[in-house]
């Protein structure tokens, strides 16, 4: 038995998209020092031995699914979506860009670079019935049995996406719309198809 | 009698006031068929610390933008749907019959070679009010199953703005059980604009 919670999950932005075939997924528990392991169509394909750490892994276009469980606490299992990096703004743009030089190599997949999991008290824990071999959301196990790869030693390391430049400060202004839109802008004029509003 | 004439002006007056207030609750009659871009040189940050700034260039129904985090250009359609993406790239067409916007609008997308990839629905119009003010938006709710669970990504629109005042993304998964497990991975919100 095990718990299956599904609790929080972060993206990492954009770095990963750039990192070919392969990406770079860290993952941070709370309580840390939690035992992760990473499966694939029914396959162990890596193991973080306690967190926070993080692998590298093959991009395919098979979800990812990460379970994370530690002494006294339910299981906390994630599923990272293998997917057309749509999901953030930043995501998008990089994405969009990369993808004319990455597509022809296979890697349009992408995960979730940064996983956050809580992992709930024992006593708290929604029991599910899970079966002895996990078997990830995507299709049945397509093969014998684990196989598991040389985890990568944990590097807790996240580059946090750059911070955007401070606008330069000006002149404030609340500009309304024909629709019912209202804004405050900065500038010496509201958009155009915006009306100065008092 | 001149009281009874300054009443039926009061009374217009005040129909038409309330017709205002209505009509920014709901959609607009005609929805312009090509989404304007905003104009060049136009600065828009969101909370996720991200900025934007708006080119001239694209081609429409895009428009373009430079990432300036990091400087990179993106051609995106109602600054969501990005024209390098293979999947509006195979669907262009599809995409651009969600145009004009009109709620209830549903499209479907096929990734090349592997089905259904995405469905995107006009969802609603309406308020949000997000850091930089209130403003009237489309929904967009663009919806990818994913294994026994589905991505369900939100992008809030506004005309008037010419790009999405607000994102947000989460996934639900079913257990085996029946039970519905959800996270929210990402969202941004628009948190200021600069007029060049």
């Amino acid at each position: 038995m095990a718990g299956l919670g599904l609790l929080s999950a972060m993206s990492s932005g954009c770095a990963s998209i750039f990192e070919g075939t392969t990406q770079q997924i860290s993952v941070t528990t709370t309580p840390a020092g939690a035992r992760c392991t990473f499966w694939r169509n029914g396959t162990l394909i890596s193991d973080i031995a306690a967190t926070p750490g993080s692998v590298t892994i093959r991009k395919t276009k098979d979800d990812l699914t990460i379970v994370c469980d530690k002494r006294g606490y339910g299981t906390a299992t994630y599923v990272n979506h293998s997917g057309l990096a749509m999901a953030t703004f930043a995501n998008i743009l990089t994405a969009g860009l990369a993808w004319a030089y990455d597509s022809t190599r296979g890697a349009d997949n992408k995960y979730e670079g940064q996983v956050s999991l809580a992992l709930p008290p024992a006593s708290s824990v929604p029991v599910e019935v899970a079966p002895p071999d996990y078997v990830p959301p995507r299709g049945p196990a397509t093969t014998a049995g684990p196989r598991p790869s040389r985890p990568v030693a944990p590097t807790p390391v996240v580059v946090p996406p750059a911070p955007a430049p401070a606008p330069a400060p000006g002149p404030q202004l609340e500009c309304a719309a024909a629709d019912g839109s209202r804004i405050r802008v900065t500038g010496s004029a509201c958009p155009a198809g915006w009306n100065a509003a008092r | 009698m001149t009281g009874r004439v300054a009443g039926v002006i009061l009374l217009g007056l005040g129909l038409a006031l309330t017709g205002g207030l209505a009509r920014a609750q709901t959609p607009p009659a005609v929805a312009p068929t090509r989404p304007t871009c905003p104009a060049p040189g136009t600065i828009y940050t969101f909370t996720d610390s991200s900025s934007i700034q708006a080119l001239a260039g694209a081609t429409p129904p895009f428009c373009r933008f430079a990432n300036l985090n990091g400087g990179q250009q993106v051609d995106l359609m109602l600054g969501a749907f990005s024209a390098a993406s293979p999947v509006v790239q195979a669907n262009l067409d599809v995409l651009t019959s969600l145009l004009p916007l009109q709620v209830g609008k549903t499209i479907t997308l096929a990734r090349p070679g592997a089905g259904v990839a995405a469905i995107v629905t006009v969802e609603k119009y309406e308020t949000v009010e997000v850091p930089v003010g209130k403003l009237a938006c489309y929904v967009l709710l663009w919806s990818e199953p994913s294994g026994q669970g589905r991505w369900e990504r939100r992008w809030w629109y506004c005309p008037s703005l010419e790009y999405a005042a607000k994102y947000s993304a989460s996934f639900e998964v079913v257990t085996p059980s029946g039970r519905t497990l959800s996270s929210n991975p990402a969202s941004w919100e628009l948190q200021s604009v600069r007029v060049p």
